[in-house]
């Protein structure tokens, strides 16, 4: 009854289903900006001009290491009739040139990640009913960081220092290492992250957050897809509104270029993808207020009232018109 | 032509509680949310229009007459007439939707209920004029 609900609801709201969008937006040692739009990988250079990288290339992340190679991966379905799905891991070189990394598989990204530190460490989850947070090392050694039953786990991030970020349903955890024995220690950064939502928003999965990442700083900064905004996690874990998209648009990632200025990769309803820059300055004078009158909510309670005063002046131009016709009759 | 008219003023009046409502209830009431309601709330009421407030209205037009029609009218299809409805959003809480979806979908089909029957009271007092000439 629940899949013939789910069935039905998706034929009704086809035309504004949400897909599953990729959170890749990275940048190179010159500040230049790169996103994935699940189609082609796009690169904004510092002149603010783009241009198409990589074509016919559907990857949900990218990774760029310190030698400014770009990392991602080809992920396609083989039809309905095989119902399988392959992959490859392509790597863009710094001299233009593109490599497969990894030869066409079937099955997805198995022991392999684009979460990975300045060594080249990579860090992945194994969503189970047992979790585990994996890493394998540069020369292949494969380590269970955590393991757990954890609610569902979501993007992970990896900063330069080996510090993971990730979500478990509405809370945010840090796995960092602890510098001496090489062991890992979890803490929860915030305990509520998620905001209220209908289960119409939030059918086919049970989070509210998306893409995570850090500044210098290494202040959080988590993109709320259904709530559509990005939070920013002080350190007292009180989650800090400091961007909404407008009705049409939600944040699905970011990253902080060179100078500050903060990079966020917005998915449409109808699954478009663009990138969209916020200076350090307005993020530093970021508000949200005003952001109450962009939503269709808003304008749609709006038009509704507008709806029954005119339908209701309807009903009453029909009686006077048949009270009209009655006396006309009568007299 | 009035049967349309009071069919959509009802049904409005619902999804107006709904969001209005829902302003106070949720952080964020997204399109998703608003077309899941509004669809769903129309297929409703249109079933529950033509299966029960016709058949009752026609009814209580006989049973029901003067200004008793304002008292009667709105509790009769907020209420008796509106139970098939409140039966189901109660019967699918929790395997459809969660407890707050559902007092949503209630308050609007309350809320249709009362509109319909304040219109039908408000039309049958209003060619009085006619009546007395």
């Amino acid at each position: 009854m629940k899949k013939l609900l789910v069935i039905s609801y998706w034929l009704l709201v086809s035309s504004i289903s949400e897909g599953h969008p990729g959170i890749g937006i990275v940048k190179d040692s010159k500040g230049n900006i790169y996103y994935t739009d699940l189609a082609k990988v796009w690169k904004i250079s510092l002149d603010g001009a783009k241009t198409a990288l990589v074509s016919g290339v559907h990857t949900h992340e990218l990774y760029m290491d310190k030698h400014d190679n770009l990392y991602g991966e080809h992920l396609w379905y083989n039809g309905e009739s095989k119902n399988t799905w392959g992959h490859y891991v392509w790597c863009l070189k710094n001299n233009g040139e593109l490599v497969k990394e990894t030869n066409p598989t079937e099955g997805f990204l198995n022991n392999y990640s684009f979460a990975r530190d300045s060594l080249g460490n990579m860090y992945w989850v194994e969503r189970f009913t047992t979790s585990k947070i994996m890493k394998k090392t540069k020369n292949g050694e494969i380590i269970k960081l955590a393991e757990g039953k954890f609610g569902f786990i979501g993007w992970l991030t990896c900063t330069k220092n080996g510090s993971l970020y990730f979500t478990e349903n509405n809370k945010l955890h840090k796995l960092s290492p602890d510098g001496k024995s090489g062991s890992y220690q979890m803490e929860t950064l915030a305990g509520n992250i998620g905001s209220k939502s209908t289960d119409f928003s939030m059918m086919g999965r049970n989070y509210d957050s998306y893409g995570i990442w850090t500044d210098a700083a290494e202040n959080v900064y988590v993109a709320m897809i259904n709530s559509k905004k990005v939070i920013r996690i002080g350190a007292d874990g009180n989650p800090q509104t400091i961007l909404t998209s407008n009705s049409m648009w939600t944040v699905c990632s970011g990253i902080f270029d060179n100078n500050g200025n903060m990079w966020v990769l917005e998915n449409s309803v109808s699954n478009e993808v663009r990138p969209r820059k916020i200076t350090r300055e307005e993020l530093a004078a970021s508000t949200t207020a005003g952001s109450f009158t962009t939503k269709p909510h808003f304008l749609i309670t709006i038009v509704t009232m507008t709806g029954i005063v005119l339908l209701f002046s309807g009903a009453k131009m029909v009686l006077n018109k048949r009270e009209q016709k009655l006396l006309h009759f009568s007299i | 032509m009035l049967y349309v008219l009071s069919f959509l003023l009802s049904w409005l009046s619902g999804m107006l509680t709904i969001l209005i409502t829902a302003f106070f209830s949720y952080d964020q009431f997204s399109m998703v949310d608003i077309v899941s309601f509004a669809t769903l709330t129309f297929a409703g009421f249109l079933i529950l229009f033509f299966l029960v407030y016709l058949i009752l209205l026609k009814v209580a037009n006989n049973k029901i007459t003067g200004s008793n029609q304002f008292i009667y009218f709105p509790i009769i299809f907020a209420l008796p007439a509106n139970l098939p409805v409140y039966f189901l959003i109660w019967k699918n809480m929790g395997e459809l939707y969660g407890s707050s979806e559902a007092t949503l979908f209630a308050l609007g089909f309350l809320t249709s209920g009362l509109v319909f029957g304040l219109f039908w009271a408000w039309k049958n007092k209003m060619p009085g004029r006619a009546k007395r000439v």
